[in-house]
């Protein structure tokens, strides 16, 4: 008897995987500097949307959500009490220094990470597999942006690189610049920049002593320092484009021309996923407000795509198992997403082959220029 | 020639924005011996009030100036009236985990309240246009921060060496018993330096809400973590080594970005910070640090 009750309580503390709901656990940040880039909101809302009906395969999805502010070790720890908890996917902060460790953690449960945003490179060099970037790595909005620069006759770049945010703005704007001297460009200058830049007058002199026609500059920043960038540059005579990456794609550049919408005539960048006005991702934004949730732009949008794709796993596997739910992503043709019609990780394992949409302005309103996957990416990165 | 008068220029814009700032952590400092790292929300404070003056449909920039300036007044008042006094004769370090914790605090109210995202008000941008001073193009929004700057040093002088109350604050950062004992009221001195701190905050709120026109809630922490190392190498407790440490600040940090080759570029902060780190080796109390006297309390 005595046996009996002490394996029925193994079995019952053993077994935390409920059967009736299929777990996904975000341990993102809430509060602090990258707070407007988290995907729970858009998580929780597409969860709710598939439950109100009925589900996956008759269980209900639920997202576990908890702050780990910018701290990898919170992140870690965040990691371990969800596994505890049953969880068949995690999210987290889309770095490599935080995603890696934590995949680390996942592994031995068979779990893997979605991150629907993660554009860095570094996560590909093969530390860790058992991972999903919803999004291709940067050289390919980097490729696509030199695509459509080259397209308007951009001849002459500027690059802004730094070092702060990894391959992401170190690398990616070397990348555009690869692509736009194989188009027969010419890189005039490389140029440092701090995260945080609320003047940009030593660059911009920098800029006007070039003496040469500066047809476009290239920086992957953050808002607002690039709203500020804009300005100053146009403020001090210098017409180029400002070409970019999806730090662009956020709600606050395109009320900067609120009250001059030319400002932004020739600022364009190639991002995660298209957020122009007839887009899915608006509509998606429009219906979570309608159910009360409130999703703030196109990055906290595509916490769907991971929960679309956790949805997929199971139906596919007809599985809980994390394991087997990985294993259904991974080897889908194509796989329904919100951001962007399908994705696939069937040829590249870890990242996602997607179209790349460019995004302009005309009248001070997104527009979509281009959304193709480019055939001309650098590949040193590999 | 024209590129090199530039980036002096640029410079000294750069240093205008961190004296403006480093006086407002000086002034509180040489009385109270409180290093204020809330001073960066109570930009920030002005920063949301710009916000919501404009959302009020207040077109003039003028009343969202004001109204900018005025809210960090009353922000910086209402601090050390609720989270300061009560440790204004605790150990210095009291103090300095009190100000981190307002800072929090604030910080994340702004974030729970208001939002993480930046929110961007285009009132100020009027301020900026280029303006061509034989043959060298600066910012108009340079030309006013520095200006600015200027005045307020003019103005602050004024008021600590010719008003009784700019006295009885001179007198404060010496020997503060002994000004309480010549009846002075030690409230009053202490609202005052909130005040003088709060209308320094509000002012380089204006500029620096002209410049990025947008507000965040860390818009105001990096800036003021600059003006920390600004009255650092001038002298803490020090007005006028606030100011020099603010320009010299500027000077290298301009240096550095134009100067080090882009292989270097993510060593411009290590290399700032190194020439700061001679320079206290130099003169380990700031450049200009208050001449200690017989009878000064420590």
């Amino acid at each position: 008897m005595k046996k009996t009750f002490i394996a029925m309580a193994l079995v019952l503390t053993a077994a935390p995987i409920s059967a009736d709901t299929i777990k996904i656990g975000l341990g993102v940040p809430m509060t602090g500097d990258f707070a407007p880039y988290a995907e729970w909101q858009g998580a929780r809302c597409m969860a709710e949307m598939i439950n109100a009906k009925g589900g996956v395969n008759g269980m209900n999805i639920e997202v576990l959500t908890q702050d780990s502010g910018a701290d990898s070790q919170t992140a870690i720890s965040l990691a371990q009490k969800f596994l505890d908890e049953g969880v068949v996917m995690l999210g987290t902060i889309p770095f490599s220094d935080t995603m890696i460790p934590v995949a680390q953690v996942a592994q031995p449960y068979g779990v893997s990470i979605f991150q629907p945003q993660s554009t860095q490179v570094e996560m590909h060099a093969g530390i860790v597999n058992n991972f999903f970037t919803g999004v291709s790595p940067d050289p390919f909005t980097a490729t696509a942006a030199a695509n459509h620069a080259l397209d308007q006759g951009v001849k002459n770049v500027v690059l802004m690189t730094s070092d702060e945010g990894g391959s992401w703005s170190a690398r990616t704007p070397l990348w555009f610049g690869d692509v736009i001297e194989a188009g027969g460009g010419r890189v005039l200058s490389k140029m440092n920049f701090s995260f945080g830049t609320s003047d940009w007058s030593p660059q911009i002199a920098e800029m006007k002593a070039l003496n040469n026609e500066i047809d476009a500059i290239y920086i992957s920043s953050i808002m607002p320092d690039i709203a500020v960038l804009i300005r100053q540059m146009r403020s001090a005579g210098i017409d180029a484009w400002v070409v970019g990456s999806d730090g662009f794609d956020d709600p606050s550049l395109d009320a900067t021309g609120s009250d001059d919408p030319s400002i932004l005539d020739k600022v364009f960048f190639a991002t995660l996923a298209a957020s122009h006005a007839d887009s899915a991702v608006v509509k998606f934004m429009a219906d979570c407000k309608a159910i009360g949730i409130d999703v703030p732009g196109l990055f906290p949008a595509t916490g769907a795509d991971t929960v679309m794709a956790v949805a997929f796993g199971v139906k596919q596997s007809g599985s809980t198992d994390p394991a087997a739910i990985a294993d259904a992503i991974r080897n889908a043709d194509s796989l329904p997403v919100l951001t962007v019609d399908s994705i696939s990780f069937k040829s590249t394992r870890t990242y996602a082959q997607r179209t790349i949409p460019v995004i302009g302005f005309k009248d001070g309103k997104r527009v979509l220029i281009s959304n193709v996957i480019p055939d001309n990416v650098p590949m040193d990165w590999k | 020639m024209e590129y090199v008068v530039q980036q002096i220029m640029n410079a000294l814009a750069f240093g205008a924005e961190y004296a403006l700032l480093a006086l407002g952590l000086a002034i509180v400092f040489s009385i109270m011996g409180l290093v204020n790292f809330a001073h960066g929300e109570i930009i920030a404070v002005g920063g949301y009030t710009m916000v919501a003056a404009a959302a009020l449909a207040f077109k003039n920039p003028m009343i969202v100036i004001g109204a900018a300036i005025t809210a960090a007044v009353v922000a910086s008042v209402t601090l050390e009236r609720v989270a300061f006094r009560p440790v204004r004769y605790a150990d210095p370090t009291t103090g300095l985990l009190t100000a981190f914790g307002v800072s929090m605090i604030l910080q994340n109210l702004f974030l729970l309240l208001v939002s993480p995202r930046p929110i961007t008000v285009t009132s100020l941008f009027f301020l900026e246009w280029s303006i061509d001073l034989g043959g060298v193009r600066v910012s108009s929004l340079q030309l006013f921060e520095a200006l600015a700057t200027i005045v307020v040093i003019i103005l602050l002088m004024l008021f600590l060496r010719r008003t009784l109350l700019g006295l009885a604050m001179r007198a404060a950062s010496l020997d503060f018993e002994m000004v309480r004992l010549s009846g002075v009221r030690a409230n009053r001195v202490f609202a005052i330096a909130f005040m003088i701190s709060g209308l320094l905050a509000g002012i380089a709120c204006v500029f620096i809400m002209a410049r990025r026109g947008s507000v965040d809630p860390h818009l105001g922490f990096d800036p003021v973590l600059k003006a920390f190392v600004a009255c650092v190498v001038g002298g803490f407790g020090s007005l006028p080594g606030a100011v020099l440490g603010g320009f010299l600040l500027g000077a290298v940090e301009v240096a550095m970005l134009v100067m080090l080759p882009q292989s270097l570029g993510g060593m411009t902060d290590a290399f700032v910070f190194g020439i700061i780190a001679l320079l206290l080796f130099w003169r380990p109390d700031g450049l200009l640090a208050p001449r200690s006297e017989k009878g000064d309390k420590h």
